[in-house]
């Protein structure tokens, strides 16, 4: 099970290379933004992956503060890692994307806020499972934090409606069916999909690590006993 | 966008870093599985 989970990972990775080259030199150009809008292949699957890792975290942590199991611990963890760099990656490619089309790097507008915070919060939360010994009082602190990370993804979502933002209101999921053209809205969609799954693939392979990591430190200590 | 401004090295540059946090990711985690592998073989032996 494990060997087949790592070879579909890994051809998931080699569909994501497909991927940038169809929305590199096979996608159209887009009739407002010229050619830089393909930049939006990698940015919304980015953040899509980002908030599907705040909703796992959101799961694993509630599992972890209902059932008290450790291997939440490591699927935290792991899931918080992705979440944080996909986070990164999100607001990375919104930067340079901004640039050429609204002439700023950075602006404290609500969508980029709201996103910011989600990686503080991210961070916050690797920071608070380093600080901590094994156990349950770890299980519990970043179980309550899981959970609060997750509130953040529906406010980034519905800043651009709730409030004036310079990042444009929802062209996909709106009100009325989607601005896009089929072609890239098509294409969009399955960027998201195939990101969000190497996203859950590369905690997985993660969560595995931390899980040996903390066999090898508990075999190392009995055998440093015996 | 301005006329002038060439976007191509804003799209590229995306693809770049994009690219390096799959394959790094990918890269980082299985060299971190294999010496954790190589640590529990070396454990089993010494057992």
């Amino acid at each position: 099970m494990e060997k087949t989970f790592d070879i579909l990972g890994k051809i998931l990775c080699i569909v994501f290379l497909w991927q940038a080259y169809n929305s590199l030199f096979v996608q159209p150009s887009d009739m407002h933004q010229g050619e830089v809008y393909r930049i939006i292949y990698l940015h919304v699957p980015a953040a899509f992956a980002a908030f599907a890792l705040a909703f796992v975290l959101f799961g694993v942590s509630i599992y972890g503060l209902v059932t008290k199991n450790l291997n939440a611990e490591f699927w935290g963890r792991a899931v918080a890692e992705f979440g944080f760099i996909f986070t990164l990656l999100t607001l990375i490619t919104g930067s340079i994307w901004g640039r050429p089309t609204w002439g700023v790097w950075w602006t404290w507008d609500a969508r980029l806020t709201t996103t910011f915070i989600l990686a503080v919060l991210y961070a916050g939360y690797l920071l608070l499972w380093s600080s901590m010994t094994p156990g349950m009082a770890r299980i519990k602190s970043t179980g309550i934090l899981g959970v609060l990370i997750a509130v953040d993804v529906p406010i980034i979502y519905k800043s651009v409606t709730w409030w004036r933002t310079l990042h444009q209101p929802p062209s996909m999921m709106r009100e009325g069916g989607s601005t896009m053209a089929p072609e890239i809205l098509s294409h969009l969609i399955w960027c998201i999909v195939v990101l969000s799954l190497i996203a859950l693939y590369l905690s997985w392979k993660r969560m595995q690590n931390l899980r040996i990591e903390r066999m090898i430190e508990v075999k190392t200590l009995n055998q440093m006993r015996a | 966008m301005g006329m002038n401004t060439d976007p191509w090295p804003f799209i590229w540059s995306c693809y770049v870093i994009g690219a390096l946090a799959v394959f790094g990711s990918l890269l980082w985690v299985s060299l971190h599985r294999r010496k954790l592998d190589s640590l529990m073989n070396v454990l089993k032996e010494e057992k």
